[in-house]
């Protein structure tokens, strides 16, 4: 019996195809690529009236005034140092949490733990900042209360990477453990029992096997990190530290100070010259650490 | 079946430690529920907040909703773009999402493109500043909250990966009962893509919830449209200046809320994200590990 074959690439089937992905395509480009076209203001003198286009060039003088602050070099290193603290902390803790994970055996508590893990990343850096406030208020805070300090948290800039450090973990770890835990669970049980015939006991266990074998998805979730790191959780350093003058030494990030110059001082210069600074090295550092995702797991590279 | 290795010690040393930081976990929101249950006076007199209150009450929680309207209307606008926002977003999410799962289709490779580079260049806050300002006018709109999440590159993909997995077989018998790639769409693909959508959805209704406050620092001026994330944010802004000028001059603001009244909008705040919390968990590690590791 012959069967009927219908092309699925016929001429009516491309329109109505086309029909339902056009308003999401016109979105994706407005909102994803227009403006990397907008990236063109960090070489004009912006005014609100003149808008985009008619706004006067001004090559490199944003960048100058950008560059020649200090700002740009502490920004910078805030960027850089924590975002490198974070990575280490969140993929290194992760690990160990899904090792440790992967030895409970009773699947209730692991739920139960799993769950309550989980919890802080369910939470919005809002809520995240009240929790650090019942703790870090100098009046009132638990943290005071406890020890009997009467440090002002909110003014001394010294305690913050720490403090950031900590509140940034906190709220990841659950989900690496996780994520983790998950490769660890796809690890073959009959090479542990093959190790325990021949006598290896449980930490030879972890470095012979589990350890080796969850390099590929340690590399892949480093190296994505590693790609982002020019991009801070603006969440995390806007919220926690208030916007606190006094703290910029050690919480002012790229992100906050773009957008404190946008929205706060108004300072567009400075703004989109950090934004582009902030493009065109996180966008170097993304395209790096993809080709050598490639090299090592192809799966999981980008392209 | 169970390791000879799994001694009892090193099963006491695993759950010690998971345990310890499942407390750290919990102390946190423990701490702000009490506040938020605590009589205010209290704090002046015992010299701070505690994990329980001394003389527990709904003071806080009465306030709010009796006496606040902003908070109120706060949520109610959190609410609403909730769920406009999910709708929208799984809307265009999946619209682009399937043309782009089907090889056969022509534009597929421009579609690829197209949700590709967005995972590697990203104009930036000011550049996207302006074209939401400048050239949609969506300031103190209430789409500013919405559209920014309406499409996530990182979703579409999954959906993308989700959709090839069907059979094409499927949508050839479709074809020759002469279905519309609509009714394929809506009858064939997405009741077979259950798990992917419930993924996404989840996802960015966490997102909507939480993050209004990132839009609306950016685009919202109008208190008309503030959400209960940007309300948060404003006050615990204000309370940590109000409490430095209170205590040097010794004086309560009269018409700010009261630190547990704060702490009650907090709490509040968290509600919905633990209603959806246990649907999470079933999802969450699928298409964590299915998205995330694969891309």
């Amino acid at each position: 019996m012959k069967k009927n074959r219908i092309k699925s690439s016929n001429s009516a089937n491309t329109m109505q195809l086309t029909l339902i992905v056009l308003v999401p395509v016109i979105w994706v480009i407005i909102y994803y690529f227009v403006p990397i076209g907008g990236l063109i203001v960090a070489f004009k003198q912006f005014t609100p009236r003149l808008g985009i286009f008619f706004s006067k060039w001004n090559g490199l003088k944003n960048f100058e005034y950008f560059f020649k602050s200090d700002k740009a070099w502490r920004i910078t290193r805030n960027t850089l140092l924590l975002n490198s603290i974070f990575i280490i902390l969140k993929i290194g803790g992760g690990l160990i949490f899904g090792l440790i994970l992967n030895e409970i055996h009773n699947k209730k508590l692991i739920k139960v733990y799993q769950t309550i893990m989980f919890f802080p990343y369910f939470l919005s850096w809002i809520v995240v900042s009240y929790l650090a406030y019942a703790f870090l208020s100098p009046s009132y805070g638990l943290l005071n209360r406890w020890f009997g300090l009467s440090i002002n948290w909110y003014a001394e800039a010294n305690y913050w990477p720490t403090i950031l450090t900590l509140i940034n973990t906190w709220k990841w770890l659950g989900y690496h453990g996780l994520i983790f835990y998950a490769g660890f669970m796809g690890i073959e049980r009959t090479y542990y029992e093959a190790a325990e015939v021949d006598g290896a006991g449980k930490l030879k266990q972890i470095f012979h096997i589990s350890i080796p074998l969850i390099r590929p998805l340690t590399l892949t979730m480093s190296l994505i990190a590693i790609g982002q790191i020019f991009y801070a959780d603006i969440g995390l350093f806007w919220n926690v530290p208030r916007n606190i003058g006094l703290l910029y030494e050690t919480t002012q990030v790229l992100d906050t100070f773009v957008y404190n110059a946008l929205r706060v001082t108004g300072d567009i210069g400075m703004a989109s010259a950090a934004g582009f600074y902030q493009a065109i090295v996180g966008f170097i550092l993304i395209l790096g650490t993809n080709l050598v995702i490639r090299k090592i797991d192809p799966d999981s590279a980008i392209f | 079946m169970k390791l000879k290795s799994t001694t009892w010690l090193s099963n006491i040393i695993v759950h010690s430690i998971v345990i310890l930081f499942c407390i750290t976990c919990i102390i946190p929101i423990i701490a702000v529920i009490s506040i938020s249950l605590s009589t205010e006076s209290d704090f002046y007199l015992q010299g701070g907040y505690r994990l329980f209150p001394k003389s527990p009450t709904l003071a806080a929680y009465k306030f709010i909703f009796v006496e606040s309207s902003q908070i109120t209307q706060a949520y109610l606008i959190s609410i609403i773009t909730t769920i406009l926002g999910v709708i929208i977003s799984l809307i265009l999410s999946i619209g682009f999402a399937y043309p782009l799962s089907l090889k056969t289709y022509q534009y597929h490779k421009l579609l690829t493109f197209l949700i590709v580079i967005p995972l590697v260049f990203n104009g930036g806050m000011v550049p996207t500043y302006m074209v939401m300002t400048q050239i949609l006018h969506l300031k103190n709109n209430i789409l500013a909250h919405i559209m920014p999440f309406a499409i996530f590159p990182f979703f579409i993909i999954l959906l993308r990966t989700f959709f090839m997995q069907i059979p094409n077989e499927l949508r050839e018998s479709a074809f020759l009962d002469g279905a519309s790639e609509v009714k394929i769409l809506t009858r064939i693909i997405i009741p077979l893509s259950k798990p992917a959508i419930a993924t996404i959805t989840l996802f960015t209704l966490l997102r909507l919830w939480n993050d209004s406050w990132y839009t609306g620092m950016l685009y919202i001026d109008t208190p008309g449209l503030t959400t209960m994330p940007m309300l948060l944010q404003q006050m615990l802004n204000n309370m940590v200046y109000l409490r430095k000028a209170a205590d040097q001059m010794g004086f309560e603001i009269k018409n700010m809320p009261s630190e547990s009244a704060r702490m009650a909008m907090c709490i509040l705040s968290i509600l919905p994200v633990l209603f959806i919390f246990p649907f999470f968990q079933k999802y969450f590690v699928r298409g964590l590990t299915v998205g995330g590791v694969k891309g």
